[in-house]
């Protein structure tokens, strides 16, 4: 890939590498542009990123159209089958080709001069062709909407990586794969879909505070106080909330622990919930997982041990919570997520649609537990303006991780040690030309 | 509908506005019935909250939480809490089963810290009587940006 001739190059790998200490990383990694520019060639190129999931785009022809860090791009379905990430960019004058959010369409055509394209973005029609010199006939493929270099998918979340080059998909996710089988388990029929909409947050904020929060237990004692009820519990759809305070003070987080993978990744252990869910509805969906999967496998599949899963750099998601998170960059001080709710096939309905409504309550723009964590990365982004100290902290526990059994390491559940590795392992290696998992 | 209907209706809705807007959030959830529902879709096209996520979606325990909540010295997001003005126009109304249906637009001008910020839409009220006066079955507000990326609010609108 070319680097942008926009990129100005101020920080040599030794500069970047300065930014990044063992349990600290420089103010500028969230307040400065180039950094932000940077970022964008070389994170989100050469990570895998979260396109969708392939229920978005059921049926031929279904797209939609999102961005992969810079690249506007488009997610389809062919005649075949067969999903597709394509550049949303006509090979003509680069207009973006496809207005529209999603849609169902064979063709894609380019409402400047026409230019048309299939679902897999090569070109199937050039009106006035003849106008254009015989030499401009192009070796196959030239001509296109073209196609993302590395699409892969897993249990129908399709990843998307700029670059040709690097591990493949099942390589970068490594451990965190048991939290994406944590969420699709749970379904009756064992497939998930995205099919209740989406909800937007913009926070004027570095999209890494979002990042480092996904793997942050120990904050909700104190971010998240005003959404507790008088006994320190937070209300849940589930009833029976995780308990955040005993006696006003914060519970101990350290039991429940957080986990990290190779490549960034990470979950933090399931909260204090001290009543599981229960009722007419719920025991349905119960019935219905033994029912497909016998009582023993049942009970593992609801084996309550995760909270929130982050695959680094740009989702997170609950597999109990039954949502998933798209965090994506605008600029060093902006960030927009798109939340989803995920609806367990096979699940009674009165179940699904309990995910859909809940996420008025907890992550819309206008919610009462998300807007708290946007009020936290706003002033975050406020007070790392002061030039009065140039680091920003993750020295909680420091070496106190330990080797866990799903690869990746287990440490207490206020460490830092997530953010530290994602900090020194993979964003380092990224931004100084590394495949995002070699220590530097 | 007779002219001073009509004006009662559109009393009552101003009643309603400025209520939030002198923020007297436990008089304001009094205004609806004990099965009222306040919604803001995000897709406008929603038919109903099952089927695609809200903005917003409070019965009268969510509205109580969340007032609660707003009131909390500890929620962040309301600390300071936002100022609001509401304008309501093109008010229609008419009689359909018992209710009054009611349809207006609406901008509300809000302002917390940086700058202030503006939104609009259309608003639909499901209206019972309620004495001389009415009481709120739903209050559905649709902003124009309803699918945009959202800052954070804590405010009704």
């Amino acid at each position: 890939m070319l680097a942008r001739p926009d990129t100005r190059p101020d920080y040599s790998n030794d500069a970047l590498r300065a930014l990044v200490q063992p349990d600290r990383v420089h103010r500028s990694l969230y307040t400065d542009p180039a950094i932000f520019d940077l970022e964008m060639d070389r994170v989100f190129t050469r990570a895998w990123v979260y396109v969708g999931h392939d229920s978005q785009v059921a049926n031929a022809g279904d797209f939609i159209t999102t961005r992969i860090g810079r690249e506007p791009v488009i997610m389809t379905r062919d005649g075949d089958g067969l999903v597709h990430v394509i550049s949303n960019r006509c090979a003509h004058r680069g207009v973006a080709v496809c207005a529209a959010s999603s849609g169902n369409s064979r063709y894609f055509k380019c409402p400047y001069h026409g230019w048309t394209y299939r679902s897999d973005g090569s070109l199937a029609a050039l009106p006035q062709r003849r106008s254009y010199p015989k030499d401009l006939e192009p070796p196959p493929g030239t001509y296109a909407m073209t196609p993302i270099a590395s699409v892969e998918t897993y249990r129908g979340f399709v990843f998307a990586r700029l670059s040709a080059d690097g591990p493949d998909l099942d390589i970068y996710l490594n451990g965190i794969k048991r939290s994406i089988d944590d969420l699709v388990d749970r379904a009756p029929d064992g497939e998930i879909a995205l099919v209740g909409g989406c909800s937007r947050y913009t926070i004027r904020a570095n999209w890494k505070l979002q990042i480092d929060n996904g793997v942050d237990l120990h904050h909700s004692s104190f971010t998240h106080v005003s959404t507790l009820d008088e006994n320190g519990r937070q209300f849940s759809r589930h009833g029976g909330g995780p308990r955040i305070l005993i006696d006003k003070k914060s519970i101990d987080w350290e039991p429940f622990g957080v986990v990290g993978f190779p490549y960034g990744h990470g979950y933090q252990g399931r909260p204090p919930v001290e009543t599981l869910p229960s009722g007419p509805v719920y025991d349905e969906y119960v019935a219905r997982l033994v029912a497909k999967h016998g009582a023993d496998r049942t009970a593992q599949i609801l084996v309550y041990d995760r909270f929130n899963s982050v695959i680094y750099p740009s989702m997170t998601f609950q597999a109990f919570g039954q949502h998933l998170r798209i965090v994506r960059p605008v600029s060093v001080d902006r960030t927009e997520i798109e939340v989803y709710p995920v609806t367990l096939k096979g699940a009674p309905e009165a179940y699904n649609v309990n995910a859909i409504r809940s996420i008025a309550a907890t992550h819309s723009a206008a919610s009462m537990i998300q807007t708290d964590d946007m009020e936290m990365f706003e002033r975050a982004q406020q007070g790392l303006a002061s030039q009065q100290t140039d680091w920003v902290l993750f020295a909680g526990h420091p070496g106190s991780e330990e080797p866990w059994r799903e690869g990746g390491w287990r440490g207490l559940g206020t460490s830092e040690f997530v953010s530290r590795i994602q900090y020194a392992q993979n964003w380092i290696s990224y931004m100084t030309g590394g495949s995002g998992n070699e220590p530097v | 509908m007779s002219p001073s209907e009509l004006h009662a209706i559109q009393q009552f809705l101003f009643l309603e506005a400025r209520l939030l807007d002198e923020r007297r959030l436990e008089e304001w959830a009094q205004l609806f019935t004990d099965d009222g529902i306040y919604w803001a879709p995000t897709d406008p096209q929603a038919a109903s909250p099952d089927t695609a996520v809200s903005l917003f979606f409070d019965d009268r325990r969510s509205m109580d939480a969340r007032i609660k909540r707003l009131r909390h010295p500890e929620a962040h997001v309301a600390i300071p809490h936002s100022s609001t003005a509401h304008m309501l126009g093109n008010i229609e109304a008419e009689t359909a089963e018992g209710q009054v249906r009611a349809r207006a637009v609406f901008h509300v001008a809000e302002y917390r810290h940086t700058a202030p910020r503006w939104y609009g839409g259309r608003v639909e009220y499901h209206l019972v009587p309620h004495g001389i006066s009415f009481r709120i079955a739903l209050k559905k507000v649709m902003l124009v940006n309803s699918t945009a990326s959202l800052t954070s609010m804590a405010f009704y609108l």
